[in-house]
């Protein structure tokens, strides 16, 4: 069966869309809030079994306000939110990664409440397109890393 | 003046641009801290807008050296050769506009020259921030590498 989209070449363009807006935004230099200012440190795409639905997104902050209750309950299950938990591996404060992003923004748009049914695309650098592995906070938070 | 908080840094590759002597150098952060006496997000963005603007000052991609054997080495011996152009990309531009251009090695925080003009050239700016070259030969620079931790001995 041929697949709607391809997680691992969808992240490539969308890597290929933040570097292009970076080089444009800083150019005419808008304010410096605005996305992609400066590159983000690492990107990734949700998406679902099937790939016909997916949401991208990008290391940041963490905002826990806009959490879904089931992302969220499983981040708690580690840590604390914003910070790095206490747990052997390789770990980033819980919240910053982009695939806990791309979860929580795919969760709330597309109605998802089950974390089993979150698969995600190569988690990729925007300046040079490097791949790099998950984490130990994101493999213990969805099940199919 | 505002920093960069920590949070902001860990998630973001950001850009920062100095000069060691009359050497014109940008560091790319890949989720590293900067270096102290950079960490000023106003002025570092007002940089980052007059790189952005500023033209090439060297045309030809092979007037650019590239430290291939480090970048193959860190992308591993299976990656294509769309891939090893694909990561030197932007620190290809940035030496174009002059700029000896650094990106960060995670493991050992430490910062590794990818791309560099052949010649030194003039960049078009005298608004980077100075680091003094004598201090920085002693403590921050080895060969090839940047130790950020230690530019921040240097005033």
């Amino acid at each position: 069966m041929k697949r709607p989209f391809n997680p691992d070449v969808e992240i490539l363009h969308y890597c290929e869309h933040i570097c292009n807006a970076h080089i444009q935004v800083q150019r005419t230099n808008k304010d410096t809030g605005t996305w992609y200012w400066d590159y983000p440190a690492m990107a990734t795409i949700c998406h679902d079994r099937s790939w016909r639905e997916k949401r991208a997104s990008y290391s940041h902050r963490p905002n826990s306000n806009e959490y879904n209750t089931v992302l969220k309950k499983s981040f708690q299950a580690i840590g604390m939110i914003g910070k790095k938990p206490n747990l052997p591996g390789k770990r980033y404060p819980i919240g910053n990664c982009a695939e806990q992003n791309a979860a929580n923004i795919y969760m709330n748009q597309c109605g998802e409440g089950d974390l089993k049914n979150l698969f995600f695309s190569k988690a990729m650098r925007p300046r040079t397109k490097e791949v790099f592995p998950y984490c130990d906070n994101c493999k213990d938070v969805f099940p199919n890393l | 003046m505002a920093e960069y908080d920590k949070t902001y840094q860990q998630t973001h590759d950001i850009d920062w641009f100095c000069k060691i002597g009359n050497t014109a150098m940008h560091f790319a952060s890949n989720g590293g801290l900067l270096p102290k006496k950079v960490n000023n997000r106003e002025v570092n963005s007002h940089i980052q807008h007059v790189v952005a603007t500023m033209d090439d000052v060297v045309s030809e991609t092979d007037q650019i050296l590239v430290n291939s054997r480090y970048v193959y080495e860190r992308l591993g011996a299976n990656e294509s050769r769309e891939s090893y152009e694909r990561y030197i990309e932007s620190f290809v531009a940035m030496a174009k506009k002059g700029f000896v251009s650094f990106d960060r090695m995670i493991e050992k925080d430490t910062y590794m020259w990818i791309a560099k003009p052949k010649k030194t050239v003039e960049v078009a700016t005298d608004e980077l921030p100075r680091f003094d070259e004598d201090i920085c030969h002693r403590y921050a620079l080895e060969g090839d590498v940047v130790h950020v931790d230690c530019l921040n001995r240097v005033e």
